[in-house]
């Protein structure tokens, strides 16, 4: 089956210029360094790390809204990335995103229903009276009462104007979204209802996601397959299962590890991260995760570990996880 | 530091050339421009020989080099009316306006800035309150309406002042005070504007708060920090000073560069109104470079340029 | 309205609250403004009807006549001029030319600035540094100086002098929608609506240009007076307005001439300017600080 998405080794550079001197440096900071993956039709990826490893800029790379310096993405059999502005613009009926703040990515100015509406008129798709019936009827779908289509962004709670930017990106029936941190901007009561209409939505339109999250809480429950960023790369990757079952990488332990827990027997043997992720200007050479990792050893710190599949399908990159250091050996 | 003058420098540079390249598109789109700079009663030898020398028979980026390089040495070309070098019809105008302007920039710069200290300090006061509306009117009331309500006053219903002219210290008096409030107008509502965000600083409500005298806090906090606006703003009339007098010298008939300059523009005396115009872009940047180096000199957070991600 | 008033404690009559309440919101000087500005624009619109005479009309028995409250006849309410022309029917179409020219004027350089700022934003790169070099260099030369080196290099019509005009102020109209443009296309509503596949004129005709508005609107309000300013000093140099036209400058550069023997030739139209650039400031400011604190 070929998946309906599918990165491969994007890259993205940004150029910083650096200051002070008459002939200041330009140092490049590597958002997203070499990153593959493929979403089957109707599964979730969903995609974790701390702030500032490049999951948003992956996401944007994902939907072709920023050029990769590499790599392509392809939906459904076309390279997003290189489509001319025409094309790209048509496509946007069939890839989607929601946004992290739902209060920035709304028009204050102009009423709910008009911007739920708005991806119909964009693309001259039916007639007014049409539209307006389409938009609220998904206002509906998504949970919202008729009435509050009049309404103006600023008049609604946090968690119904993300309803409504679903809603906007639904309309217009997409196969693939893209979810940027779509519940993180919101109070912790409203968090878990977002997601079930998340998970509600896919089942209803059949919807391809990538989940974008810092929390793993939350990508455990929306995911079928996860994947962990670490400074613009993907340090281990796999199903939901295996991955929380039997994590490979010492980050993705620290992380599972910071879960908050009942479980006494796992508090226990608890890893936790010490210190900070060294700047993404100045990467050490050999392991990106060596300064923080409390397994790091000498090859680490020479050669960066490539991402290598292990006999079940599970993806890791570290020369030390267990599972790695068998699949180099064999 | 170094990057900085140079970038200063390279913006300055860009700014002539592109004033020089607008008279020069401007003087080829307006009409010949032997006639133009010649005369229309030149014979039609003189014209050939003077398009040769002038290399008017070339291409036309070859014409811009050329036009180039004889600003350089100094050839702005003839005045029509004159019959003598522009560039000396004008420069003999210099210091007559300089005579004119440099007091009423003393008078804006004495008149405006205490004003405007006063009226921050004062805030919200009578005192403010007079200061600001004087300082609206000084905006809404443009010079020429001014001057001719002085004359009305001063020269034709009091007799005390002459009302046009520059052969006394009395002429002198009616044009410097119509220049010199306007100024005083802007310089006043910048300064207390500067005033006002300085105060509100945390720094100085701390040291008020720790019970330094407030005059010192005032001298020692205040004042400093609120001069670098304030100094952009005299930076710009500095360099605004050739030709901010054109309408007043008009209204004062007093003989000087704006007074050229009009007269220049209604006889369509093109040569002369080029030197003009460059001599002005010259102060305007000059003026502009100094600010920035004052700047560096009032703000140190401009003299380093701060080390880190987008500095510089 | 629930009526939160305490029964028995007695209250201030309705009407006078009512009009405490429009002395707050808008300051007598703000009110005058806008009479003042109302009273302009409803003589520069019918100006024609009521005009006592034709502007251009030559009386030359009745030259220099004094106003009326100056022993002048009823025939010339505020005199004449040297050739006899009522001063009165004169300063009506001035003050139509003037506002007309610097009401065209202003639009022009706000339509222009707006363009320039879409267009320096959208395409960024060399467009946009080059945008910035012309911003900078037009910020930083005295306009009445560009304008005259124009005006000597083109000869001086109507229509030129216009356009002139509406070349002044453009900058400022092109700095404040580049730079919000900008900060809008980096994050928030124009990156969803991009994201929906909407091109830039919906990106920025129906969604930009709507939430920078208010802004714009005052910056108008700001550079209307200025636009005043400008057309009447060149009038009153006698480059800008020609005659037989007249304009508020024209006349006050005219009149200079008679200041010993008929000052009301220039005093008039000199107020008048005065209170139109000075009600417009009062106007802008105040529409400023109700619309747009940030701007201050």
């Amino acid at each position: 089956m070929t998946p309906l998405v599918e990165a491969r080794d994007l890259r993205r550079h940004f150029r910083i210029r650096m200051g002070g001197a008459l002939l200041g440096g330009v140092k490049s900071l590597k958002a997203v360094d070499g990153v593959s993956f493929r979403i089957e039709r109707g599964r979730t990826l969903g995609l974790v790390g701390e702030s500032g490893c490049g999951k948003s800029t992956l996401a944007r790379l994902a939907l072709g809204m920023t050029a990769p310096d590499a790599g392509q993405v392809v939906f459904d059999g076309v390279d997003v990335t290189r489509l001319p502005t025409g094309e790209w613009r048509r496509l946007r009926r069939r890839m989607q995103m929601v946004f992290q703040d739902p209060l920035g990515a709304l028009d204050r100015r102009l009423t709910v229903l008009a911007q739920v509406e708005e991806p119909l008129r964009i693309h001259g798709l039916a007639a007014p009276a049409e539209r307006r019936e389409r938009a609220l009827g998904l206002l509906e779908g998504v949970g919202l009462q008729r009435h509050l289509g009049d309404r103006y962004p600023h008049e609604l709670s946090g968690g119904q104007r993300q309803r409504v930017v679903l809603a906007r990106a639904l309309i217009l029936e997409p196969d693939f979204l893209v979810c940027d941190e779509p519940i993180s901007a919101l109070d912790v009561s409203i968090q878990a209802q977002v997601v079930n209409l998340l998970l509600e939505l896919q089942q209803k339109f059949g919807l391809t996601f990538l989940f974008i999250s810092h929390d793993l809480k939350v990508v455990r429950h929306v995911s079928d397959e996860i994947a962990v960023m670490y400074l613009g790369r993907i340090v281990e990757q796999g199903s939901r299962e295996r991955l929380f079952a039997r994590p490979e990488h010492p980050y993705t332990r620290a992380l599972i590890a910071a879960v908050p827990t009942l479980d006494r027997e796992r508090r226990r043997g608890r890893t936790l991260l010490a210190g900070d992720p060294p700047s993404p200007l100045d990467l050490p050479k050999g392991c990106r995760f060596q300064a923080r990792c409390p397994l790091a050893g000498p090859l680490c710190r020479h050669i960066e570990p490539e991402l290598v599949t292990l006999a079940d399908g599970h993806r890791v990159a570290c020369h030390v996880a267990a599972g790695a250091t068998l699949e180099r050996a064999a | 530091m170094l990057r900085f003058l140079v970038a200063k420098l390279t913006r300055a540079f860009l700014a002539i050339l592109f004033v020089v390249t607008f008279a020069f598109v401007v003087l080829r789109l307006s009409g010949d421009p032997a006639l133009m700079i010649l005369g229309p009663e030149t014979t039609p030898e003189a014209l050939a020989a003077f398009r040769k020398s002038w290399g008017l028979d070339a291409p036309v980026w070859q014409q811009f080099l050329g036009y180039l390089g004889n600003l350089t040495e100094g050839r702005f070309g003839q005045s029509m009316r004159d019959a003598r070098p522009a560039i000396d019809v004008v420069m003999e105008r210099v210091p007559i306006t300089l005579w004119l302007m440099l007091p009423a920039l003393a008078l804006k710069i004495l008149l405006g800035v205490p004003a405007g200290v006063l009226a921050a300090l004062k805030r919200n006061s009578t005192l403010d309150r007079a200061i600001m509306t004087f300082s609206v009117m000084g905006y809404a009331v443009p010079n020429f309406v001014l001057g001719i309500f002085l004359i009305l006053i001063f020269a034709v219903q009091l007799g005390w002042l002459p009302s046009s002219g520059s052969a006394t210290w009395a002429h002198l008096i009616l044009p410097v005070i119509v220049l010199g409030t306007a100024g005083a107008g802007i310089l006043a509502r910048f300064t207390r504007s500067a005033m006002l965000e300085v105060l509100g600083q945390p720094y100085v409500r701390t040291a008020v708060a720790k019970g330094v005298p407030w005059w010192r806090v005032v001298n020692w906090h205040a004042l400093p920090n609120a001069a670098i606006p304030t100094v952009t703003v005299i930076g710009f009339m500095m360099g605004s000073l050739i030709a901010g007098a054109v309408v007043t010298e008009s209204v004062f008939a007093w003989p000087g560069l704006g007074r050229a300059l009009v007269v220049a523009v209604s006889n369509r005396d093109l040569a002369v109104v080029q030197v003009i115009l460059l001599l002005v872009a010259a102060c305007m940047v000059t003026s502009n470079l100094i600010v920035d180096m004052l700047y560096g000199w009032l703000d140190p957070r401009t003299r380093i340029p701060k080390a880190g991600v987008g500095g510089g | 309205m629930v009526d939160l008033a305490q029964p028995g404690v007695v209250s201030p009559p309705r009407w006078m609250e009512r009009l405490g309440r429009i002395g707050r919101n808008y300051p007598p000087l703000v009110l005058f403004g806008m009479v003042w500005l109302a009273a302009m624009l409803f003589i520069a619109i019918t100006c024609d009807w009521i005009s006592p005479y034709a502007y251009a009309q030559i009386d030359l028995r009745a030259r220099l006549a004094p106003p009326v409250f100056l022993g002048g006849s009823e025939r010339h309410l505020l005199g004449t001029d040297e050739l006899g022309r009522d001063v009165l029917a004169r300063l009506f179409h001035s003050i139509r030319m003037s506002l007309m020219v610097a009401l065209i004027g202003t639009a022009i350089g706000a339509t222009l600035g707006t363009l320039i700022g879409f267009l320096a934003a959208h395409f960024r790169g060399l467009v946009d540094d080059l945008v910035m070099t012309l911003i900078d260099f037009q910020a930083s030369m005295p306009f009445m100086i560009i304008a005259l080196a124009v005006l000597a290099f083109f000869g001086n019509d109507l229509v030129l002098f216009i356009c002139l005009m509406g070349i002044f102020g453009w900058e400022r109209y092109a700095r404040i929608v580049r730079g919000m443009t900008l900060s809008a296309s980096q994050h928030g509503y124009a990156v969803a609506v991009r994201q929906l596949g909407a091109g830039p004129f919906t990106i920025y005709g129906r969604h930009i240009l709507p939430n920078i508005a208010s802004t714009l609107i005052v910056n108008l309000t700001l550079n209307f007076p200025e636009h005043i300013l400008l057309e009447t000093g060149l009038s009153f140099l006698g480059l800008g307005v020609q005659p037989p036209l007249t304009s508020l400058g024209n006349m006050v550069g005219y009149g200079r001439d008679y200041l010993q023997s008929a000052w009301w030739i220039a005093v008039f139209p000199g107020l008048a300017i005065v209170l139109t650039t000075l009600s417009m400031s009062l106007v802008g400011d105040w529409l400023r600080d109700r619309l747009d604190p940030t701007l201050r």
